[in-house]
Formats: structure tokens, C-alpha cells, sequence
């Protein structure tokens, strides 16, 4: 594994990217660079979910977090990359013998990361995504060359052929207009990615390829397709 | 036929009877899941409408899975120990 990438700094991907770098500074593992990746800045409205701090406000979200986790984490490499992900750069961001996390608010991007996933011989997407109080979260494996489960568009129309725009490509209104989240919905996610992630390094072939959860409820269910 | 054969032949024809009578149906979706006898024979597109709001199913169109296998035949009437999954749109947000 050459690097694990996590894409979106937002709810969710604030709350996993410091118990991704702490697993990945203690444990024996043969990977040890993070790569942040992130266009978006800091935002008052941000601060009631997302891990950041007033002096915070206006600076970039993957750059905030890469300083932090340098700070505590000395063991590994942590990058940043100030972008949001499209057509042009996911090459250059996502290489082969990656672990990506996909950690974004929209599908238009989801689909960019399948996209460039498929296109590879060897690498693990964990995509997660929520709604108000419920979601799900998708695992892609493919080992030498070979897919171990379906990609994250197979069974999600709305992945395939999405309606959404991506955030470069939406107005301030549109960003700030956006749907209300609930902290603890982004934790369930970021949980169970973590989760994903275990089970993707410790076994071949994953157990599930989907995991839906509703916080409401206290409840997950694992699908195997 | 021995008496252990024919205890288990005696067996197997009581819990095989036992077992078609309990089997049911289930319907799933996102994290919910529902199992009835009176599934059976019921076609997918009623059960849609008759167990959606209980199931959360979206209202509209979404993949349905009989059996893990994708169908677009919403009058294909259920047997027992089928599954039918309507698959829950992703969670868009995250960031």
C-alpha cells in the first residue's frame, strides 16, 4: 500500500483522519503517508460539526488538518492537497496501491473517484455518505487487477449518473444552501469506515460491500452482493 | 431400510414440512428488514406499496434485488424464503 488518501475534510472525514493517523503511527504497517486532499476553507457554519477552531476560519481544511496531525503524529508522513478532486487531477491524486477514503458531500465526485479507482490494478474505496439521522457507507476491492466487490455506482444509480454538481462547480448561495447535517450521523460514518478500512488490511476478500445505518434506530445492516 | 434411516428419512419429512410451513418472505431496506408469511404470493410492486412507509422504501424508482439478483418485473409474485431488497438511494452528504 504506496498511501492512504482521504478526500473531503468535513464532518466525517475530520472525525477519521485522527484515528486513521494514530492506527497508522502505532501499528506495524507497511504504509505511512496520509495525503489530505481538500479545496474548501474553514466556514463559521462549519464549526458546529467539523473539528476546527475560530482561528481556523478562512484557511483550507486539508491544510489545518495536515499541520495538526504532523504535530501529533511524528511517525508518519502527512500531505496536503488544497484542490477538490474532478476529471483533471484525480490521476495525479489517486495512484495505484492506494487506500481511499472518500469522504465528500456529493455524488458527482463519488463517481470521478470510482472512475479512477476501476482504472487501477490495485486499491481499496471506502466511500461513505449520510443523510439527516441515516446512511451508508461502500467498500470497492480490487487485488491484482481483479474486482473483489462491485464498484460504488453497480446497484446506486444516483452514483452513476448523478444529478448533483460538484462543489467548484457550485455558486457561494448553492454551497451555503446546503442540507443540515447531524454531528453524531457524521461520527456513525466516520466509524464505520474505520471499521471497513480494518477489515480491508486484515482480510482479502471484504465481508460486506455496503453497510446502511440509521442513527435513530441504533442500527447497521451489512449487504454482501 | 435400517432404523437410523428411517428415523432421519422421518426427520427430514417432518422439518421439511415444519420448515416450508415457517418460511417467509423477507423484505429489506437500508438497515431495516421485515419477514411474513403473508408475503407470500404477493407480487414485489404491492408489498412495495403496501410495506413502504414501514420499510422506508423511496417512493420513486429504485434498484430491487429478488434473491441478490437485479429485477425490473415488480409483478412477479413472491414465494416463501424469497428477499427482496429495494436498494436505499447513498447518503449524499459527508463534508
Amino acid at each position: 500500500m504506496n498511501e492512504i488518501i482521504v478526500v473531503g475534510l468535513g464532518g466525517v472525514g475530520t472525525a477519521l483522519v485522527e484515528p486513521l493517523a494514530r492506527y497508522m503511527e502505532h501499528n506495524k504497517w507497511s504504509c505511512s503517508k496520509l495525503h489530505l486532499v481538500d479545496g474548501d476553507v474553514y466556514e463559521s457554519h462549519n464549526l458546529e460539526r467539523q473539528r476546527a477552531t475560530e482561528a481556523e476560519l478562512t484557511k483550507n481544511k486539508a491544510e489545518v488538518h495536515a499541520a495538526k496531525l504532523k504535530a501529533l503524529f511524528k511517525g508518519i508522513t502527512v500531505i496536503a492537497t488544497p484542490k477538490y478532486v474532478n476529471e483533471q487531477n484525480v490521476s495525479e491524486i489517486v495512484g495505484d496501491s492506494s487506500t481511499v477514503f472518500s469522504c465528500v458531500d456529493n455524488h458527482k465526485t463519488r463517481k470521478i473517484l470510482q472512475d479512477r479507482c476501476s482504472r487501477l490494478k490495485e486499491v481499496i474505496l471506502i466511500s461513505g455518505g449520510n443523510e439527516y439521522h441515516e446512511g451508508n457507507l461502500q467498500v470497492y476491492v480490487k487485488r491484482n487487477g481483479r474486482e473483489l466487490s462491485p464498484p460504488i455506482t453497480k446497484y446506486h444509480e444516483e452514483i452513476a449518473y448523478p444529478t448533483d454538481l460538484s462543489p467548484e462547480e457550485m455558486s457561494c448561495e448553492e454551497l451555503q444552501e446546503s442540507e443540515p447535517q447531524l454531528l453524531f450521523t457524521n461520527l456513525m460514518v466516520a466509524c464505520l469506515m474505520l471499521n471497513a478500512f480494518y477489515g480491508c488490511i486484515r482480510e482479502v476478500t471484504p465481508r460486506y460491500h455496503e453497510v446502511y445505518f440509521d442513527i435513530l434506530e441504533n442500527c447497521a445492516r451489512p449487504a454482501k452482493r | 431400510m435400517s432404523q437410523s434411516a428411517a428415523f432421519l428419512f422421518l426427520g427430514d419429512c417432518v422439518f421439511g414440512k415444519l420448515e416450508r410451513r415457517f418460511a417467509m418472505a423477507t423484505l429489506v431496506c437500508g438497515c431495516n428488514e421485515l419477514s411474513n408469511p403473508g408475503f407470500d404470493g404477493k407480487t414485489i410492486a404491492e408489498v412495495k406499496t403496501q410495506y413502504g412507509q414501514v420499510l422506508n422504501i423511496p417512493a420513486d424508482d429504485c434498484t430491487v434485488l429478488l434473491n441478490d439478483v437485479e429485477t425490473t418485473n415488480l409483478n412477479q409474485p413472491l414465494r416463501a424464503d424469497d428477499r427482496v431488497e429495494f436498494v436505499k438511494k447513498s447518503g449524499t452528504k459527508g463534508a
